[in-house]
């Protein structure tokens, strides 16, 4: 008896052209983290539980996340930039950048990089001028070298997602990183 | 100063920041008047390039001759380019040395929120020891000029 066999489904897994695959759903704790912090208004609970779907959805690039909340408000924007900065630098902040693409970007960040701590906002001020003129995204946990890795494929996935004009506005720091060459 | 069409070729760091490798391999001493000479000289013969750069691309910007790039246009420019680690170091250490004479000190530049994680918690020193990391990120971005 002679038997044949294959490998079924490998066809359909092309490891070449992952951009080519359908988005694989991602287990994260993004919504419980964000509906616990203290700082989170009600308003932005009240959107946030409008899309219930959200922590089922295939959240895999920040293009999926800035459709996502291309559905807040201006308010539900401010309030939740709020839980990653107190409110006078969030208004200066959102002079700098786009709110929905920072927190996109914010969104991102600590889904992917969550476990190197809550990321922080703010903003660096030109010696000179004396002016903001760039905003930052501490993260506080990774290293030198971790940091040299992560900001680069931030700044790819913010480009990839036709945020382009963030990608110069914003620094990525870690802090941890900062440290190691600064004894 | 060579008069040729090009000024990239004029200010090209290349030979400027051997000679600062070599000058770091034979500093014995502390002298902080060289560590922070040399550590704005590396920002801004970086930041001399990338302008020389951008004008032979037909770039042009402030000043009667059109010829004055911000150094916050460089520092955007390197961040679009993913260099944050690179540049925001260099940036940093070039603001300690020109700007602040204590050492170590506290840097201003922080928002208030960013001054705890930054100020109190987070002293800038300037020494020898940190030119060599220096030289490293400016050979990163002096790649991607």
């Amino acid at each position: 008896m002679r038997i044949s066999w294959s490998l079924i489904g490998t066809e359909a897994f092309n490891t070449v052209n992952l951009e080519e695959q359908r988005a694989v759903p991602v287990e994260h704790d993004y919504m419980e983290r964000f509906l616990a912090s203290p700082v989170c208004s009600e308003l932005v609970r009240m959107h946030v539980s409008s899309l219930s779907n959200f922590s089922g959805a295939r959240v895999t690039t920040l293009r999926v996340i800035y459709s996502e909340l291309s559905q807040w408000s201006k308010n539900t924007l401010f309030s939740f930039l709020c839980s990653y900065a107190p409110p006078d630098i969030v208004e200066e902040v959102v002079k700098i950048v786009n709110p929905q693409s920072l927190a996109s970007v914010l969104s991102y960040i600590e889904m992917i990089y969550g476990l190197y701590g809550k990321p922080k906002l703010g903003y660096v001020i030109d010696e000179e001028t004396g002016k903001p003129f760039i905003v930052t995204i501490v993260i506080p946990d990774c290293d030198w070298e971790a940091w040299g890795r992560i900001a680069k494929k931030i700044k790819e996935e913010i480009k990839k997602s036709n945020l382009s004009d963030l990608a110069s506005k914003v620094a990525i720091i870690c802090l941890k990183g900062l440290r190691g060459p600064l004894h | 100063m060579p008069k040729g069409t090009s000024r990239s070729s004029s200010l090209k760091p290349q030979r400027f920041l051997e000679f600062v490798e070599k000058t770091v391999k034979e500093i014995i001493n502390e002298d902080e008047v060289f560590v922070r000479r040399l550590m704005s000289s590396v920002f801004f013969a970086l930041y001399n390039y990338w302008a020389a750069k951008q004008w032979d691309a037909g770039r042009r910007c402030k000043g009667p001759k059109q010829d004055r790039f911000p150094y916050t246009l460089f520092v955007k420019d390197m961040l679009n380019k993913g260099l944050d680690r690179s540049i925001f170091f260099i940036y940093l250490c070039r603001t300690a040395a020109d700007h602040y004479i204590l050492n170590p000190t506290v840097i201003g530049i922080w928002d208030k929120n960013l001054c705890n994680i930054f100020g109190e918690e987070f002293p800038v020193s300037l020494s020898s020891h940190d030119l060599p990391a220096i030289l490293k990120a400016a050979k990163e971005i002096l790649n991607n000029i």
